[in-house]
């Protein structure tokens, strides 16, 4: 298995000034996915960035954890969506070079 | 520079108290965040001028300026310059106003002007815009991995494209976006590849496409043909009897399976049979001996 790095999550709490209630709700709500080594929380780098865009929506507009939820499981289905538009729109070009032979 | 009407970017009236403000920034905020609208960029735009309307509107002294020279703000502006520049040469003190070496981040010409940049009282950090660039790559050079270097922000960034990207599909980098506000993290930076196909194949997703002429003889009675693949020239057998636009699927032989190395699409042959021309004499003779027989 591929080591991952992972950042404590009493550093990131202490870096953004929130508490460690907002991290266990997000938890409790299965948003983010934590790393428990020795009885110590951390979060894997790479879903740095995604616990950095929730705190902003939960800062920043002041949406609750329930509206962060509600927000991001759209946000994935308007990326998904994006994604099919791209294959469709390539599909469409692939089919119009051929009928236009 | 155009005259913004703050009140009206927030969507409140010229009386509005405080509480009013923040209400209608918070509103107007959790429309137009760069979270909420990623690739956006009219989103990106109004969130900007939302953010600035707020920072004039939320702060009295501010406000009071922006209230009391109006439409004017520009005549005012210079007023106040020229006032601050005879105090300052008057008193020997230093202006208290916003100065200009104060990273104007991302406001509108019509703030700077105003105010000389962004408050330095915001408590408020914002991450940078998101930047959204394109990025046009012919068909053939994604037919390996590929390494480009470009500038984006006075910076020179060298990225990798992985053999098989396909046309409209977006990568991040992180970071590499406008930079944040008031201590915030930059932006990312998004580049959307824009593939235009330089070759005789057409693409669908992993696997290439290929019309290829054989003459009347190959046709019926089989043998081999040469083609040009991605991959190199390619000999495919024809077989005896194939019948005008006949498919054939080479296997592994169309574009590389994207971040999957050593996986490839397939190739589609399709054969069009050429019928000769220009027949000689003899030629004739025998085709009308053939249709009798």
């Amino acid at each position: 298995m591929a080591a991952q790095k992972l950042v404590a999550i009493k550093e990131f709490c202490l870096h953004h000034n929130i508490s460690n209630d907002l991290i266990n709700q997000l938890h409790q709500y299965e948003i983010i996915e934590l790393v428990t080594v020795k009885r110590t929380r951390f979060i894997a780098e790479k879903n740095l960035q995604s616990l950095e865009k929730i705190v902003r929506l939960y800062n920043d507009l002041q949406v609750n954890v329930e509206g962060i939820q509600t927000i991001l499981h759209l946000l994935a289905s308007l990326e998904k969506k994006e994604a099919e538009l791209y294959t469709l729109r390539n599909q469409l070009e692939f089919y119009n070079a051929f009928s236009q032979k | 520079m155009d005259f913004i009407d703050y009140y009206k970017v927030l969507g409140i009236e010229k009386n509005a108290d405080t509480d009013q403000i923040k209400k209608a920034y918070r509103k107007q905020a959790r429309k137009f965040h760069p979270d909420i609208n990623p690739n956006d960029k009219e989103a990106n735009k109004k969130f900007q001028e939302i953010n600035e309307a707020n920072e004039v509107l939320s702060d009295p002294e501010k406000r009071k300026k922006y209230d009391r020279y109006g439409k004017d703000w520009e005549h005012g502006a210079q007023q106040e310059a020229y006032n601050a520049q005879r105090q300052s040469q008057g008193f020997g003190g230093g202006s208290q106003g916003f100065s200009g070496d104060f990273d104007e981040g991302n406001f509108s010409d019509f703030f700077s002007s105003m105010f000389g940049g962004g408050s330095r009282r915001s408590q408020a950090k914002y991450r940078g815009q998101d930047v959204n660039a394109t990025l046009e790559l012919p068909l053939s050079n994604v037919f390996n991995t590929y390494q480009q270097t470009f500038a984006i922000n006075g910076k020179n960034i060298r990225i990798s494209i992985p053999a098989g990207a396909e046309n409209g599909q977006v990568i991040k980098l992180k970071g590499h976006g406008n930079p944040g506000a008031n201590g915030g993290p930059n932006g990312d930076l998004y580049i959307t590849f824009q593939i235009t196909n330089n070759t005789q194949f057409k693409r669908m997703k992993n696997d290439l496409y290929l019309s290829q002429e054989i003459d009347l003889y190959t046709a019926l009675l089989g043998g081999d043909v040469t083609i040009d693949s991605m991959h190199g020239k390619l000999k495919l057998k024809v077989k005896p009897e194939t019948q005008n636009n006949t498919k054939i699927r080479v296997k592994g032989k169309g574009m590389p399976v994207y971040k999957s190395e050593g996986n490839f699409g397939d190739l589609y042959v399709t054969y069009t049979v050429k019928l000769p021309q220009n027949l000689t004499e003899k030629q004739k003779q025998l085709f009308t001996e053939l249709s009798k027989l």
